[in-house]
């Protein structure tokens, strides 16, 4: 998948989740502070995430991935 | 005329071990800091209930600077619960000291209401609805009394009803709204400091008015993620497809408190699932029947104990997630319930567990049972009514026993390993469903 529509669909995923227009969000920001995510919908977002691209992202580090930039990156990284 | 609305909040613990172990679990501080940080839905109501000519200023105890001059107030109230009630009338005597008068409310003064009488020029007991109208008019005239009963029943019926002022939160910032569905629980179990001990019955809000709260709540947030602010919420199964069918298409995610018999009605289940609850607390209390003998008048906890787990099963299958709360210390437990909690949390698969320790609030049943038997380490301690810290001694352990145990369950259970075990099951429950 071009890396455009990857983004697009994160997007359309975190709106989905947080019930906000993620269409416009900064790729750096915080999802917890601009999405208003909280434990629940973060592990929700990434859960949609590993679905929808057929990824895991390593349990110890579910954590870390607190931003679009940080999703994109996974996603791109370890996409079959 | 200008009154301060001053609510004591925030999670104490006295123990210092405890304490100590309690900041470095990651689990434990993420519930600790939902519940600090919950607005006063008490305080709200008084605002409501205050007559239009009077201005209302809500504080919460973080807001008050105790090294600077007091806010000055025509009258300040105070709402706290046990813990806290030594610094709320320690808050209460400087205002005093100031001339400025103080009214004290909520569950510690209603179930201890002399003793907080000697730090108030007036206390109100049971609910502020019924009597914080009255209250202020008094005042206003220069005639308040030394205490008022607020009703405990028909708090939601009109005229006692007011909704709440969810526009005096507009600023501030919260993680969560609070929304009161009803008052009581039926099952009366005796350990239970809760809104039962200011009602008189159960006491159920209609559907209407419950959403009626929420859109307003929803004008001063952003981040809409709602807990209700109840002890059972769906009690009545008939009142609770009405309220799911309602609350689903406001879009919201939230949270709250009920029993285990919800697992046994389909229908409610799936609405829930779909209303965007995302988690229900259920106060399991211990892992078997055998433990739960005698909590509540009707066994009805223990008649539940043998099905808890593929209750907890169905719950979660649907997307819900279950948090678990257990109580260690009950009369029925003997050493080993530590282990046995942490293999029921294990098979379980609770995304969230709390423990805490038996806590013989004042005025509760099993303050006047423990009390009569001699068992209460000290005739006052309020300031410990944290629910992590042991103010009795356990009929089949050692007081050492049980505070080496709760320490244990809490490095088993919260620790890092078991927090990110729960929520990779958590996460797989969610892809399950998609």
């Amino acid at each position: 998948m071009p890396e455009s529509n990857i983004e697009e669909e994160v997007r359309r995923l975190l709106t989905d989740v947080s019930g906000r227009d993620a269409s416009t969000l900064e790729a750096e920001s915080d999802l917890v502070n601009e999405l208003g995510l909280d434990s629940l919908a973060g592990l929700r977002v990434l859960a949609a995430v590993e679905k929808r691209f057929d990824v895991r992202f390593p349990d110890a580090r579910l954590g870390e991935f607190r931003t679009l930039q940080h999703l994109l990156d996974f996603i791109s990284a370890e996409s079959p | 005329m200008k009154i301060g609305l001053i609510a004591m909040s925030g999670v104490r613990v006295r123990t210092p071990e405890l304490a100590e172990l309690g900041v470095s679990l990651p689990q434990f501080v993420n519930r600790g800091k939902v519940i600090a940080s919950l607005p006063s839905l008490g305080l709200l109501t008084v605002a409501a209930l205050t007559p239009d000519d009077v201005e209302v200023a809500y504080r919460e105890i973080q807001d008050v600077d105790p090294d600077a001059d007091l806010e000055t107030f025509d009258l300040v109230a105070i709402s706290s619960f046990s813990a806290q009630i030594d610094e709320a009338y320690a808050l209460a005597d400087r205002y005093r000291a100031a001339g400025i008068p103080v009214v004290l409310g909520g569950l510690h003064v209603t179930l201890m209401p002399d003793e907080a009488a000697g730090h108030a020029d007036s206390i109100v007991v049971n609910g502020a609805e019924g009597a914080w109208p009255t209250l202020v008019e008094d005042f206003k005239n220069g005639s308040l009394k030394p205490r008022y009963e607020g009703l405990r029943k028909d708090v939601f019926k009109s005229p006692n009803y007011v909704h709440p002022r969810f526009d005096l939160l507009r600023g501030r910032p919260y993680n969560r709204l609070t929304v009161q569905t009803s008052r009581g629980c039926p099952l009366n179990c005796e350990f239970c400091a809760a809104s039962i001990r200011i009602t008189s019955a159960f006491q159920q809000k209609p559907v209407d008015l419950v959403i009626a709260e929420i859109k307003d709540a929803l004008e001063v947030t952003d981040q809409p993620f709602f807990e209700l602010a109840d002890d059972n919420t769906f009690i009545n199964k008939k009142w609770g497809k009405e309220f799911l069918e309602a609350i689903t298409p406001l879009g919201l995610n939230w949270f709250t408190e009920t029993d285990i018999s919800i697992a046994d009605d389909d229908e409610l289940l799936d609405r829930l699932a779909e209303s965007g609850c995302r988690q229900i607390l259920v106060g399991f209390e211990s892992p078997s029947s055998n433990d739960l003998t005698s909590i509540d008048p009707n066994n009805w906890k223990s008649n539940r104990g043998d099905r808890y787990l593929e209750s907890i099963e169905k719950i979660q299958s649907k997307g819900v997630t279950v948090n678990g709360c257990f109580i260690v210390g009950l009369d029925t437990q003997t050493p080993d319930i530590f282990q046995r909690v942490k293999d029921f949390v294990d098979r379980s698969q609770l995304l969230e567990v709390q423990i805490t320790v038996q806590t013989p609030f004042p005025g509760t049943p099993l303050y006047h049972r423990l009390h009569q038997e001699g068992r209460l380490l000290q005739e006052r301690y309020w300031d410990r009514c944290t629910l992590f810290d042991v103010n009795f001694q356990p009929k089949h352990m050692s007081v050492e026993e049980l505070e080496s145990g709760v320490r244990w369950l809490f490095s088993e259970i919260y620790n890092e390993r078991e927090f990110t075990k729960r929520k990779r099951h958590y996460m797989e429950l969610v892809k399950a469903r998609m």
